[in-house]
């Protein structure tokens, strides 16, 4: 998995998106993940090979072991960055050594305590590209990189006069040790394929996981390309940058998650018909809207309310409104607090842990009751429908001006183009669209229960047994995006496809929460996720509004498919 | 026979009907047309022989010092059946408190009064769930809610006036609100609009005090059957006043001098009338807070007046005489011959008219909302285009020199509502047997 699009290249250059399938094969899941950074750390063989004078010493009996040497000398020489004993681990092309003549700027550089680091800078490397960084933090800790992400720098064109074309800026996030010496000067050593480099000393800015993780996305929310923003950020993420903010977020999701805090409001009842789970980001206003315009109508209030907060300062504000709901409205509430932000599917997970029923209904902030008996239809569907059918299931949305917001969604396969110094590429990307988009409210062939390749996380009512059985959200997705389709993937590939139901919903897309520009830079990662994860199993079966995948239609004549497992 | 026949023999007293009125303000404090109409339901209420009212008035941060430590509502001034709701929190576009303190405060009030009916004068700085909150903690009481404007209709104050220009609007939409506040989406209008309908729907009966609100609040979802005209009544403050000798060329303006009275629409006219050489009339402005206008508004008020005190006193046809309170009207109404209300919005009843139909001095209107229903053109009163000055200058024109009109519009001047009558059609309203109704349309239905 060296390459991404590696096949992809050969044959787009030809011209044929009909190969476009065969492009996702290397993405398939479950491959070992590369190693794009190494660890810098004390090799025997490498130590004895860069340092002569260390053979010598252990010939003539002053140390019986090269490991002594290091101890006694080595490490406060600092022998490890140097550039012999580096190139004696073979972490580096093996080129002669040409010396600190290959200028390297370093813009800025972050760092969490539990040693993720981000580095931007740029450099002319017009002539032999940048290979790999190397980053010592400390005489005896250092680490490899070659997870770098290539941008455009139009201030370093500028300067340096030069045409279109190059991508002179650089990133990259690298996942080092624990507790690094920050308020040390370390260096970071750029490397040339002709084996020249040149090296920078820097001062690191400490931070928390979390800032770093909004840091990073922002970032790379605002890299500029020569040719299309998404596919140039894959080629970074599938450098090794993606698995590095994948592991990142995944840390920061479970700390964040362990530290929930709940509370209850309201009457508690000995079973509920359903959980209505909304992830709250930014907007407290919502809590309110939401207890106000769903407990409204019939058997409303045998539901359970489950409001999860991915914003730590709303807190107090949250715990207000909820009491003074449950007293309005007299319905139950459970509000589950997260010291930051885990994310849309971990924060819906989280909360789905609290659920005192079997029917979770998890549903924006911005979604809300067509119709004021939805608790009965709701009821009634799952009494009432096949299984099948209801295992896990979406509804047709409207938008407030009352045409179809949309009715599932679907998946198409965009040819990106790349631009690069020697060609222009297209590469693959998969795309979620929607069905009926903007249809009129009496579009019936689009509202009646019928399977689909997706439904959207603006509502997803599912048997809780199901859900869990699935694994819930996928977490490796950041903030969120995506894993929505995951999940109805998850389920279709165990035969059992997602369906919409007759439960119509106002959806105010957009509206229920504050997105940032890390939230940009997060969609991005989440697409290449998915990409990697679903691409060939969509790219074989699944794309088009009218997929050929057998179990979406053996569902609809009545009967269970089969689908090739991706996973 | 029992031992306690005597007990069961005795004729039951009837249960006296107690009734909770809550009202935006305390007129006493904040002056304005809702709670003094409410004001005087209250006190006519206590006229009622059955008939027990309480008052639950709320008042904002203008008098800090009635904000008692770690209270949420507080007597009033030593009056055993009054009572102030001090407001805290308040959401002015959700129209709801934040504080469970406020919640709670209000659902023990309402176990303490026990009432059979709640009747809201707004919901406006108490909170629009409070009706949600009422009928849950009361669920056998009769819910009124009286409206005063359109405020759970239109996020612009409920005045429905266009800011884009200042025309009156007829209907809320996503889009067209969204142009009157270009930075919030059409999505939170039909947010703001489920949520207002959400809290309505826990209402038995809702009133107007003019019939053509009627229309505006069936189409934007409320049941017909629901929706009853109920006149504002007030107590007989003022008494017919002689005619002055002579041509009747004296015309007052009596309110708040902020751009929705249309003061500048009245002084354009005069502007006009001027520059067509008649002078021979004058125009007294009653009213003040010219603070809360427009700085458009304000800056032609206060140039006009200004320029009018240059000139020499032959000359001045305007004369500003400043705020007043119902004891000065008898003497500020003696000084005129004609009431002009040339408001630039619906004007919902227009309190003003009554006073004038008191004092036995024709009306000169805005020919929409309030005042055009209320007021007969050429019967008892003159009605010009709305925020229209030239056609408010041939009006005074015509009033100030055409042979008697003023007499014969004097004559047809109907009663202003009174305060009985208006108490007696609540009391039928809230002793009409509740219908429990399903009337709120929220939006239309999805076409199955």
């Amino acid at each position: 998995m060296d390459n991404l699009f590696s096949e992809l290249e050969t044959e787009a250059a030809e011209g044929e998106l009909a190969g476009l399938p065969r492009a996702f094969r290397g993405l398939a899941a479950g491959d070992a993940p590369p190693r794009h950074t190494v660890a810098v750390e004390y090799d025997e063989r490498a130590y004895l090979e860069a340092y002569e004078d260390v053979s010598i010493s252990l010939d003539v009996g002053e140390f019986k072991t090269a490991r002594e040497h290091f101890e006694f000398h080595g490490r406060r020489e600092g022998r490890l960055t140097e550039e012999k004993y580096i190139r004696a681990l073979q972490v580096a092309p093996a080129a002669k050594l040409a010396g600190d003549n290959a200028a390297i700027s370093i813009d800025a550089v972050f760092c969490c305590r539990s040693g993720t680091m981000l580095i931007v800078g740029w450099t002319d490397d017009r002539d032999s590209p940048l290979q790999s960084l190397l980053i010592f933090a400390g005489g005896d800790c250092g680490w490899n990189t070659t997870a770098i992400g290539r941008v455009r720098r139009t201030d370093v064109e500028a300067a340096v006069q030069a045409t279109a074309g190059h991508l002179f800026g650089f990133w990259s996030v690298v996942k080092m040790g624990n507790d690094l010496p920050a308020n040390a000067a370390w260096v970071v050593r750029g490397r040339r394929l002709d084996g020249r480099f040149g090296q920078r000393e820097v001062r690191a800015q400490l931070m928390s996981e979390a800032d770093l993780r909004t840091t990073i996305l922002g970032h790379f929310a605002g890299t500029e390309y020569y040719g299309n923003r998404d596919i140039e950020g894959f080629l970074a993420l599938e450098a090794g940058i993606g698995t590095g903010l994948v592991d990142l977020n995944r840390r920061i999701t479970s700390s964040v998650v362990s530290g929930a805090w709940v509370s209850y409001y309201g009457p508690t009842r000995k079973s509920y018909l359903g959980s209505v789970i909304v992830c709250l980001f930014g907007k407290p206003e919502f809590l309110f809207i939401q207890s106000a315009l769903f407990s409204f109508g019939a058997r409303a209030q045998e539901y359970e309310y489950i409001y999860v907060s991915n914003s730590p300062e709303l807190t107090e504000a949250l715990t207000k409104e909820a009491r003074i709901c449950s007293r309005i409205y007299g319905i139950s509430i459970v509000l589950v607090c997260l010291p930051d932000n885990a994310g849309f599917g971990a924060a819906n997970n989280a909360a789905a842990r609290y659920a005192r029923s079997k029917r979770l209904l998890i549903t924006n902030p911005d979604v809300f009751p067509r119709n004021n008996d939805w608790a009965e239809r709701h009821a009634a569907i799952v009494e009432g429908a096949p299984a099948e059918q209801t295992l896990m299931f979406g509804s047709p949305l409207y938008y407030d001006d009352g045409s179809l917001m949309h009715h599932g969604m679907y998946f198409e396969i965009d040819a990106g183009i790349s631009v690069r110094p020697d060609g222009i590429y297209a590469r693959p990307m998969i795309r979620t669209e929607h069905y009926a988009k903007g249809a009129p409210a009496w579009s019936r062939q689009f509202v009646c229960p019928r399977p689909v390749p997706a439904i959207t996380g603006a509502f997803i009512a599912s048997d809780r047994g199901w859900f869990e059985k699935l694994g819930g959200f996928n977490e490796d997705f950041l903030f969120g995006h995506y894993e929505d389709a995951d999940l109805s993937l998850k389920s279709l590939v165990r035969g059992r496809p997602v369906w919409i139901q007759d439960f119509p919903l106002w959806h105010m897309e957009g509206k229920g929460s504050t997105r940032r520009a890390a939230h940009e830079g997060g969609i991005l990662v989440n697409r290449w996720l998915f990409s990697r994860q679903w691409g060939e199993l969509i790219a074989d079966e699944l794309c088009g509004s009218d997929p050929s995948c057998a179990a979406l239609h053996m569902e609809k004549s009545g009967s269970s498919g089969v689908v090739r497992a991706a996973e | 026979m029992p031992r306690n026949s005597a007990l069961q023999t005795k004729p039951s007293k009837p249960e006296p009907l107690r009734v909770l009125l809550v009202s935006l303000f305390h007129p006493e404090l904040v002056r304005g047309g809702a709670q003094q109409i409410c004001y005087e339901l209250f006190e006519e209420l206590k006229q009622q022989p059955g008939v027990v009212p309480t008052l639950l008035a709320s008042i904002d941060g203008s008098y800090p010092n009635l904000f008692k430590s770690g209270a949420c509502i507080t007597g009033f001034d030593g009056r055993e059946d009054e009572f102030l709701f001090l407001m805290q929190d308040y959401d002015y576009w959700w129209h709801k408190t934040s504080s469970p303190r406020m919640i709670d405060a209000f659902v023990e009030f309402l176990h303490t009064v026990r009432p059979d009916v709640v009747h809201f004068h707004h919901f406006f700085t108490f909170g629009v769930d409070l009706l949600t909150l009422t009928r849950n903690e009361l669920p056998n009481a009769r819910i009124v809610l009286t409206f005063h404007e359109f405020m759970s209709i239109c996020a612009a104050d409920g005045q429905m006036v266009r800011k884009t220009d200042r025309s009156l609007c007829t209907r809320a939409s996503g889009v067209r609100c969204h142009q009157c506040f270009p930075d919030r989406s059409p999505e939170q209008f039909l947010m703001r609009r489920l949520w207002m309908q959400r809290h309505l729907a826990a209402v038995d009966a809702f009133t107007c005090p003019s019939r053509f609100m009627l229309p505006f609040y069936e189409e934007w979802g409320l049941g017909p059957e629901q929706l009853y005209h109920i006149t504002n009544g007030q107590r007989r403050y003022g008494t017919l006043q002689p005619p002055s000798a002579g041509a009747k060329k004296r015309f007052g303006f009596f309110g708040q001098l902020l751009d929705n009275k249309g003061v500048h629409i009245l002084l354009r006219a005069v502007g006009l009338l001027r520059a067509q050489g008649f002078t021979d009339f004058v125009v007294e402005i009653n009213g003040e807070n010219i603070r809360w206008a427009s700085p458009a508004v304000r800056e032609e008020v206060e140039s006009f007046l200004a320029a009018e005190r240059e000139l020499p006193p032959k000359e001045q046809i305007v004369v500003l005489n400043g705020g007043y309170h119902i004891d000065d009207l008898a003497s500020r109404m003696g000084r005129i011959d004609w009431c002009v209300v040339p408001s630039t919005w619906w004007e919902i009843f227009g309190l003003v008219i009554s006073e004038a139909w008191m004092f036995g001095k024709p009306v000169i209107c805005s020919n929409r909302g309030g005042p055009g229903e209320r007021v007969k053109h050429e019967v008892d009163g003159l009605q010009f285009q709305l925020g229209d000055p030239r056609s408010l200058a041939e009006t005074i024109r015509r009033a100030a020199t055409e042979e008697g009109l003023w007499e014969r519009l004097r004559a047809n001047l109907p009663e202003p509502p009174s305060r009985p009558d208006m108490a007696r059609e609540f009391l039928a309203l809230y002793r009409r047997e509740r219908v429990v109704s399903n009337a709120i349309k929220m939006l239309p239905e999805v076409v199955q």
